[in-house]
């Protein structure tokens, strides 16, 4: 299965009393991930929109398998793992020297017709066909 | 392979017991997704993803959006389920 990575050292203000990363910062370290896997797939938040769509995070789940300490070295790993009616997307944060795998989660979006702010059952067809080209 | 009523709505009750644990005794047809059930927008997007994988064919999912009861959601799975 096709990926993103996204390589991060762990800044100072991300960790918290106990010198490694409070939890509540990890949805950026996935947001950033995620964005870029978008423009990778060719079908950004700017494209979303000028499609007429916003596509909010509706769903996130977080493993914290091992802590992750300031200045470690780690790799965000990103894939789509399910597209037609949500966008669900898989990630890993890994220790960048040994892979060691340090983080699971996953996030959930789903298309949002604007201005109208109806939540569709059905993906856009432009993400549909974006990601399957993307994935072959 | 095309599926019976009563296969479609037994099928669909146990995707609700088993996502969302709902009781049992809820599950009539006139229950309101929404209003009785507790069922919101993205669950139903959670529910379709299940529903696709019973019915052998494609299934519109736009279909939904005016689904208000689960006796709805029945016909709109029959429908596609007998219609192979």
């Amino acid at each position: 299965m096709r990926f993103v990575q996204y390589d991060l050292e762990i800044p100072f203000y991300d960790v918290d009393a106990y010198r490694i990363v409070w939890h509540g910062h990890y949805p950026k370290y996935f947001e950033v991930a995620r964005c870029q896997l978008l423009e990778e797939i060719g079908f950004p938040y700017e494209k979303m929109e000028e499609a007429g769509y916003f596509f909010p995070v509706i769903d996130l789940q977080v493993k914290y398998v091992k802590p992750i300490k300031f200045k470690q070295q780690v790799k965000v790993v990103c894939m789509p793992k399910q597209w037609e009616n949500k966008l669900v997307i898989q990630y890993r944060i890994q220790d960048a020297l040994t892979d060691e795998i340090l983080t699971k989660a996953q996030s959930s979006q789903v298309a949002v017709k604007m201005p109208e702010e109806v939540t569709q059952f059905q993906s856009p067809r432009q993400l549909i066909d974006a990601v399957e080209a993307w994935l072959t | 392979m095309a599926h019976s009523k009563q296969e479609v709505v037994d099928h669909i009750n146990g995707v609700l017991i088993d996502l969302f644990e709902i009781e049992e005794e809820k599950l009539v047809p006139e229950a309101l997704l929404h209003d009785d059930l507790d069922i919101d927008s993205i669950d139903t997007i959670d529910l379709l993803i299940e529903l696709k994988k019973f019915v052998p064919q494609e299934i519109d999912a736009d279909k939904f959006i005016d689904a208000k009861t689960l006796g709805d959601v029945a016909d709109i799975v029959h429908q596609f389920s007998s219609e192979t």
